[in-house]
């Protein structure tokens, strides 16, 4: 737990404080203790209650987590349904709109229908209040002055005369009937309900319309005088006496017509909830009519996607869906024509391929075997001669490896590379290549310097490929360093390993980062070939790295050198996102205004 | 988040919504709302104020400490109930607290003469008093015996007027107070045979009872049923409802609720309740009574002759003795009763009471039977002549004033101190049971069940029973009479009072006084020092007002000295003044022994 006091009881274990793993809230600091006074003991038992209070206080943290995070699940859950469901968006939008609707319109037709019962209760009342006051107000004649020992006594029997027959019982649902003398405060009110009173139900401003202004007036009250709170009708009317200004009240009971409100707006409110699922019910099957088809459309597009060619739609009827329908079919059939057209194409294309690779070799063996014959024999020949057989030799060797390349790009065009895909360790086999041209590179006097890490990087390469991309690059870089050193750095990242193979030559001219990838671009023409390239080695390199899925990019200053950087997926099928190292080297001089151009992902 | 901003937000709206309408299902009508306000209701005023109502005086204004007395008795006029508080008001405050007399008002006579004698510190005052009777609840006056008694009050005089120190444990209300402040009206309740409303006298307090209030006590009092005298001969009220609220005047109609319907038949209560609530001046508006949502009235045709005192607009004959032939006095009206006459060959009247009862006419003769006898006939008659003379067995030497009973078929006559029962078709005559013994004079009020008698010398009122075949005398009550002795006739002059003559002590002289039924209040006819002569009177004869009549009220004929009077304190009558006495009328003397046919 953590809380430092002075009062921690040693015999409590800590098992037995749970505190919940990973809860990211701090507990509140227990507030410390009042200062101890001084015969307090250090060691003392906390009283069980505070115990108890702290852990009722720790489960209720908890639950209160939990419900947050089952929430957060569910919220999570249902934007997912959302996003995904068609016909769920459909119906939960229609069924919102109907709520929103239907509790309007309920809640004024309850609202309504409650103003019409008060209103037909108090036209009720007004005609019987009428009568009340001729009766009252005939009785109250014979009463001179207000002093009157007889006039309590009329009122009173006035009033249970007006409530209800007297020798009834007075009628549930009758009113009460009460006597008011504003102006004459000796005079009390009466009321037909002796044991009740029922001033509090009649409100100072009713009083002052009926007794001062002499109207006839309204209210609806709430009351308790029977000791469950009942509403009530209090309907007032002036009364003239000849002692003064009397007012008589009746009392009037809603309870019948709070039930018939009530009854009412049960009715809306259980009418309105049968209607909201209905029209749910009916949205969403109206939306499966919709969304039914569209779904069968998304799965034939994705089957088609997939490489089922042949996946039509059915069309039925002329409306969209028909429409969408027989659009989808057409392209289908287009995308499935072009598709086998190509197919077709490729395959003559990889049988022209294999065709004239075979056909190309057969006399390129035999005048090989020929011109090895007369190389092995040019000391017997005139210098011209040799010379010719030298360059004979030469020249094959050259026409050998331009044509494996040619076959190897027209494999590519073909779109028949094929990716052996194994996890190999990067670092072997980059020194591999770097030991491979430690002789070129002495020779260049350009050595070759590695950055690689200790460990292994293990990615999902075909190996003879990337082996053949870092041939190329490093080869490339030894020719155009110009006497300085090449490096070649390797870095690894989560999910991406790159390696930058960089040289201080010539360097690139701004724009050509892209064109050196082209087909049988040089930079510099002239340039004496010392590796004998064919002028595809980079573009070869280029698709071979897009075969991984990763990318190869060029940089360069003009005379600040150049540097290639192959960035490849560590496992096998995943999208490059970064790369571990940068394509502008540190030490790159900026020239004005012209900077690496963002590198934008194959 | 940005997408998710309007997912949410449609989200939120329905359950907003949603919780809306759920929320709306529990709650019905609003709880409260804003007054509603309408139009303006008449604003008329109308007048204020107590019209009729005759208010304590204070007892700090009164300085004289004759008038406090009277004061301090007269506040015992109101209702019973407070009479005592009202009396105490007078007192200091040791008195106020020990004061505690019997609840009972005793109605008294209050000598003139009250001795006030100063005191040290105040006065005492000395009255006399003869009790009359009780004021109970329901205004009704119970007569007691004449009792004559004295009083003694102290007086104290303090700074702000004068107090009552000492009283006796009685509640004294004078007689005189009675008269002002309270007002005599009449419940009616149906006889038992159900025929005939019979009158009941009660009192209503004027004190702090405003005019337009009467009403609504009267009902109420009517409901409480009869007052003692009269329950022997009255039937008890069809319903026990009470009465709810006021009872009100609206367009010439009274509205009285009542909680129950009768049980029988509801018009008969309207006429009763018509007829109670009839106004002094005899106007007697309809009625119509509500139970809940039922109303129902009496007929106007026959409430009229409900009312027994109700003559149907004739005026009655005035008839008198003369030569013992049967004459009339004055001349002919045309609204007159048609007066039967006697066969020619009848003769020796004495004495005469005619009775009309429907269209026929009743006589008891009382005839000279030779040998100082006298005999009694009972006579039938329809409207023109005595077509059926019935003697009796009755000889006797002293044979009193015959009077026949209202709508009934026989007659009282006191003959040698026995009343005796006439009828027209036996010729015996049986004492009358329940009746005293020395009955001098009787008289019959015009519902035929209420009997005013003199015997041994003392005034009674007695309730005559008489349905079916046994006919008796109940509830016999002596009435006290305030100033008159010996009392020597009696006649009916209103629903509620007889006449009585009688000696007059004062003077010495007679005197006619108007005594009402409970003896509560009573009235010389004459001036208070007029006397009538020394002889005594023997006969009075008198027709109760009719209530539906808005003249005058015929006046009392009595018989004196062998001299008929037809007003009192008049002339005596003379042959002069007769209708058509025949030719040598002159010699036959004066018409004696008036009596009226009413």
């Amino acid at each position: 737990m953590g809380t430092v006091s002075p009062t921690v009881d040693p015999a409590v274990p800590a098992a037995a404080s749970p505190e919940p793993a990973g809860s990211p809230a701090p507990v509140p600091p227990e507030a410390p203790p009042a200062p101890a006074a001084p015969l307090r003991r250090p060691a003392r038992r906390r009283p069980p209650a505070r115990r108890l209070v702290r852990l009722g206080l720790r489960y209720l943290r908890l639950g209160w987590r939990s419900a947050r995070r089952g929430a957060r699940q569910l919220t999570v859950g249902v934007r997912t349904v959302w996003r995904r469901s068609l016909s769920f968006r459909m119906v939960s939008i229609t069924t919102a709109a109907a709520t929103v609707l239907v509790a309007s319109f309920g809640y004024l037709l309850a609202w309504s229908s409650g103003r019409i019962l008060i209103e037909g209760t108090a036209a009720d009342v007004r005609t019987r209040i009428a009568s009340g006051v001729t009766y009252a107000e005939g009785q109250l004649s014979v009463h001179g002055h207000p002093a009157d020992p007889r006039l309590p006594g009329t009122l009173s029997q006035t009033a249970y005369f007006l409530a209800g027959s007297p020798s009834r019982p007075s009628q549930p649902g009758g009113p009460i009937v009460a006597f008011k003398a504003r102006n004459l405060p000796d005079l009390r009110p009466t009321s037909s309900e002796q044991a009740l009173d029922v001033t509090p139900l009649i409100s100072a401003e009713l009083e002052r319309q009926v007794a001062q202004e002499s109207r006839l007036a309204y209210q609806v009250r709430t009351g308790t005088v029977t000791g469950r709170p009942v509403k009530y009708l209090v309907y007032g009317a002036p009364l003239v006496t000849r002692f003064g200004t009397m007012q008589l009240y009746y009392i009037w009971p809603l309870s019948t017509q709070d039930d018939f409100a009530r009854q009412i707006q049960f009715t809306v409110l259980v009418t309105g909830l049968a209607l909201i699922a209905l029209l749910a019910v009916l949205a969403n099957l109206v939306t499966r009519m919709v969304v039914n088809p569209v779904r069968v459309a998304a799965r034939t597009a994705q089957r088609l996607s997939a490489g089922l060619l042949d996946q039509r739609m059915s069309v039925r009827g002329e409306d969209d869906l028909a429409l969408l329908a027989a659009s989808f079919n057409q392209m289908a059939g287009n995308l499935q024509r072009q598709i086998v057209r190509l197919e077709e194409m490729s395959r003559l294309q990889r049988r022209f391929t294999s065709d004239v690779s075979h056909e190309l070799r057969t006399p390129l063996t035999t005048v090989r075997m020929a011109a090895d014959l007369i190389f092995s024999e040019r000391d017997e020949f005139s210098p011209a001669v040799t010379r010719s057989a030298e360059l004979l030799q030469a020249e094959l060797d050259r026409f050998e490896s331009l044509l494996s390349d040619l076959l190897e790009i027209s494999r590519f065009d073909a779109g028949f590379a094929v990716l052996d895909l194994e996890p190999t360790d990067l670092v072997p086999m980059l020194r591999r290549v770097a030991d491979q041209f430690a002789g070129l590179a002495r020779s260049a006097g350009a050595p070759v310097r590695l950055d690689v890490p200790e460990s292994a990087v293990i990615a999902d390469v075909d190996p003879r490929r990337i082996e053949r991309v870092l041939r190329n690059l490093v080869g490339n870089a030894i020719e155009h360093a110009e006497g300085a050193p090449v490096e070649v750095t390797l870095a690894a990242g989560d999910a991406a390993v790159a390696i930058a193979v960089r040289d201080r030559g010539v360097g690139l001219k701004p724009g050509e980062e892209k064109l050196v990838f082209s087909r049988f671009w040089r930079a510099d023409p002239s340039r004496a070939r010392q590796t004998g390239g064919t002028g595809l080695g980079l573009s070869i390199s280029l698709e071979d790295a897009r075969l991984h899925g990763g990318w190869l990019e060029a940089w360069g200053t003009p005379g600040g050198g150049a540097q290639f950087r192959l960035t490849l997926p560590l496992r096998g099928g995943d999208r490059l996102i970064a790369a571990p190292l940068p394509l502008v080297p540190a030490d790159a001089a900026v020239t004005e205004g012209i900077g690496p151009a963002p590198e934008a992902a194959p | 988040m940005n997408r998710a901003r309007p997912r949410t937000r449609a989200a939120l709206s329905a359950l907003s919504c949603l919780a809306l309408l759920s929320g709306l299902a529990g709650c019905g009508l609003p709880g409260t709302s804003d007054v509603v306000v309408q139009e303006r209701v008449g604003d008329a005023a109308l007048p204020a104020g107590d019209e009729g109502t005759w208010p304590l005086a204070q007892r700090a204004s009164v300085r004289d400490p004759k008038e406090f007395m009277r004061t301090m008795l007269s506040a015992a006029a109101g209702d019973p109930v407070e009479a005592a508080k009202r009396v105490r008001s007078f007192g200091d405050a040791p008195l106020r607290s020990r004061w505690e007399p019997p609840a009972t008002v005793h109605v008294v006579d209050l000598d003139e003469d009250m001795a006030i004698d100063p005191r040290p510190g105040g006065f005492e005052a000395t009255i006399n008093v003869t009790f009359l009777g009780e004021l109970a609840d329901h205004g009704v006056v119970l007569p007691r015996p004449r009792r004559a008694a004295t009083y003694k009050f102290d007086i104290a005089e303090g700074p702000d007027g004068l107090y009552l120190t000492a009283a006796p444990p009685v509640i004294l209300l004078p007689a005189a107070d009675l008269r002002q402040y309270f007002e005599q009206r009449t419940l009616y309740f149906w006889s038992a045979d159900g025929a005939y409303l019979v009158p009941d006298v009660r009192y209503v307090p004027r004190r702090d009872m405003p005019r337009n209030q009467w009403p609504t006590l009267l009902v109420q009092w009517l409901l409480r049923g009869p007052s003692p005298l009269l329950r022997p001969v009255v039937r008890a009220l069809p319903t026990d409802a009470d009465l709810v609220g006021n009872v009100l005047s609206q367009d010439s109609r009274w509205s009285v609720n009542l909680t129950q319907a009768p049980d029988t038949d509801g018009r008969r209560l309207a006429t009763q309740l018509r007829w109670t609530l009839a106004g002094p001046t005899g106007r007697a508006d309809a009625v119509t009574v509500r139970v809940d949502r039922d109303r129902f009235g009496d007929e106007d045709s026959r409430y009229l002759v409900a009312n027994p005192a109700y003559r149907a607009e004739q005026e009655p004959a005035r008839l008198c003795l003369l030569a013992g032939r049967v004459q009339q006095i004055g001349g002919p009206s045309p609204g007159a009763v048609s007066v039967p006459y006697l066969p020619a060959g009848y003769r020796g009247l004495v004495r005469a009471a005619y009775q009309r009862f429907g269209s026929r006419r009743y006589g008891v003769l009382v005839r000279d039977a030779g040998r100082g006898r006298l005999a009694v006939d009972v006579a039938t008659a329809d409207a023109n002549r005595f077509h059926r003379i019935l003697p009796t067995a009755l000889r006797a030497r002293v044979v009193g004033q015959p009077t026949w009973v209202p709508t009934r078929e026989f007659g009282l006559v006191p003959v040698d101190g026995a009343l005796r029962l006439v009828r027209p078709s036996a010729a015996a005559a049986p004492v009358l049971p329940g009746a005293p013994g020395g009955v001098t004079a009787v008289a019959v009020a015009p519902d035929g069940r209420r009997v005013v008698l003199v015997a041994g010398g003392q005034l009674y009122a007695a309730a005559l029973v008489a349905d079916g075949t046994a006919i008796s005398l109940t509830a016999r009550t002596p009435l006290p009479l305030s100033e008159l002795t010996g009392p020597t006739a009696v006649a009916w002059t209103a629903q509620g009072a007889v006449a009585v003559a009688g000696r007059q002590p004062r003077i010495g002289q007679t005197q006619v006084w108007s005594v009402s039924v409970d003896g509560a209040v009573q009235e010389p006819l004459q001036l208070p020092n007029q006397g009538l002569g020394t002889q005594p009177i023997t006969q009075l004869s008198a027709v109760v007002d009719d209530p539906s009549d808005t003249s005058p009220a015929d006046p009392v004929m009595y018989e004196a000295n062998k001299l008929s009077y037809d007003t009192v304190g008049g002339s005596p009558v003379t042959v002069a003044e007769l209708l058509d006495p025949g030719p040598g009328a002159d010699r036959r003397g004066y018409p004696t022994a008036p009596f009226y046919l009413g």
